[in-house]
């Protein structure tokens, strides 16, 4: 574990837990309103039709937002510590899972809205898993359903798999299985506050004339696919993932280098970011 | 003797188990794989019945279903709409003509040939089968 003198300042990992807890609560309130057979539907019904499950559906989308961005934090904060860091080598390569786990079940819950844009991120999703050598149909497969199977296996994962697999990695990793009760306030508060402010989206079910972006944190890889080929959209993420593991193992110079490849990542990250909402905005 | 005996008994048992963890260690992702693989869906068919020819005859062109139909000489023209990019759906754009799709900008012409990318093969024409007075189309994982 961190040495709580020497390691990361901020508490953003105990925050982490708090808003994972309030996501994954209101998500099983969610639940039984979702028809994966009629995605697009029964979200509408939970927007207008039914009371007070608007909020609930916000309060979910913003909690999960809050997980990503205080993960975020507590993961630059790791990083800033440097060498204190007193994570053994096997913990630090299962919590480097936390990231891109909550990126997939975000991208799952985006796509479960079952509107023009969604159906667009989830054949993009799969060409990009297509893409992967010998795994990729399978994985697709496995993650997606068949091809024009509809939302079933997205529901499974989202709900189920990675959810599971995000409340064990981050117990595992902090030693607890439930956040403080001051986290459990301040992601329950502060996602209530904004989902009562700043409307969740959903698009039409055709697509109108802008172009489809998708997930506001993948943009950098949309815009990457438009000039790189489509594999570069699952070997970023793995480079990144990979160099966040690599850093339990390197010191020195070592660790300087695999820093300046994951910055460099990232800046091609944003830029591309840039370079897509150019492209939409022309 | 029996120490001896016994030993050699359980070491060997020991490589035995251990190759045959080896063994299903291996083949273990493989059969996962060959059910992954044939979980892959059955091929979609599209009916096409008379009224939808007479539209696409009449108004030279109509999405169905995820194919665009036209009609030559009384036969149906079927292109899938699913771009050859990253499989988003492409639509029609009668402003300039052709097909874009709205993930990354791809541009097909009316014919379907790809004009500009980040796709770089041409929109897939499934096969279409007739029966009675309707017309089947057969669409195949890479058309879906
Ligand atoms: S999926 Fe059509 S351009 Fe990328």
């Amino acid at each position: 574990m961190i040495e709580p003198a020497a390691g990361p300042r901020c508490r953003c990992g105990d925050l982490a837990l708090g808003f994972l807890a309030v996501t994954v609560l209101s998500g099983v309130a969610l639940a039984p309103l979702y028809r994966p057979e009629a995605a697009l539907e029964s979200v509408e019904a939970i927007e207008a039709g039914l009371p007070w499950a608007w909020l609930l559906r916000a309060v979910h989308g913003f909690a999960a937002l809050g997980f990503l961005l205080a993960t975020v934090a507590h993961l630059v904060d790791a990083v800033r510590a440097g060498g204190r860091e007193r994570l053994p080598a096997g913990p630090w390569w299962r919590s480097t899972l936390l990231l891109p786990l909550a990126v997939l079940a975000m991208l799952g819950g985006f796509v479960l809205r079952g509107d023009a844009e969604s159906l667009a991120a989830l054949a993009v999703w799969r060409g990009v898993l297509e893409t992967i050598p010998l795994l990729g149909a399978p994985l697709a497969t496995l993650l997606l359903g068949p091809p024009g199977a509809g939302f079933g296996a997205v529901t499974a994962h989202h709900a189920g798999t990675f959810s599971l697999l995000l409340w064990l990695i981050a117990a595992d990793h902090g030693r607890r299985m439930w956040p403080t009760g001051r986290s459990w306030a301040v992601a329950l508060l502060s996602s209530a506050a904004i989902a009562g402010v700043v409307p969740l989206p959903l698009g039409p079910a055709e697509p109108t004339g802008v172009g489809l972006l998708g997930p506001w944190y993948l943009l950098g890889l949309q815009g990457m696919l438009l000039d790189l080929p489509p594999a570069t959209a699952w070997l970023v993420p793995v480079f990144l993932a990979g160099g966040v593991g690599a850093l339990a193992h390197v010191q020195g110079r070592a660790r300087t280098a695999t820093l300046a490849a994951l910055g460099a990542l990232l800046a091609a990250w944003v830029g591309w970011t840039v370079r897509l909402l150019l492209a939409g905005a022309g | 003797m029996a120490t001896v005996g016994s030993r050699s008994r359980r070491e060997f048992l020991d490589t035995a188990w251990r190759w045959v963890a080896a063994a299903g260690a291996a083949l273990a992702p493989l059969g996962v794989l060959g059910i992954l693989s044939r979980a892959g869906g059955r091929p979609r068919e599209i009916v096409l019945d008379p009224g939808i020819l007479e539209r696409a005859a009449r108004e030279g062109g109509v999405a169905v279903e995820g194919v665009y139909v036209r009609v030559r000489d009384g036969v149906p023209d079927v292109l899938s709409l699913r771009c050859r990019h990253l499989g988003c759906r492409v639509r029609p754009d009668p402003a300039r003509g052709g097909f874009e799709c709205p993930c990354h900008g791809s541009r097909y012409g009316l014919d379907g040939r790809v004009h500009s990318g980040p796709a770089r093969s041409d929109l897939l024409r499934p096969a279409v089968r007739r029966s009675g007075d309707r017309w089947i189309v057969e669409l195949g994982a890479d058309d879906d």
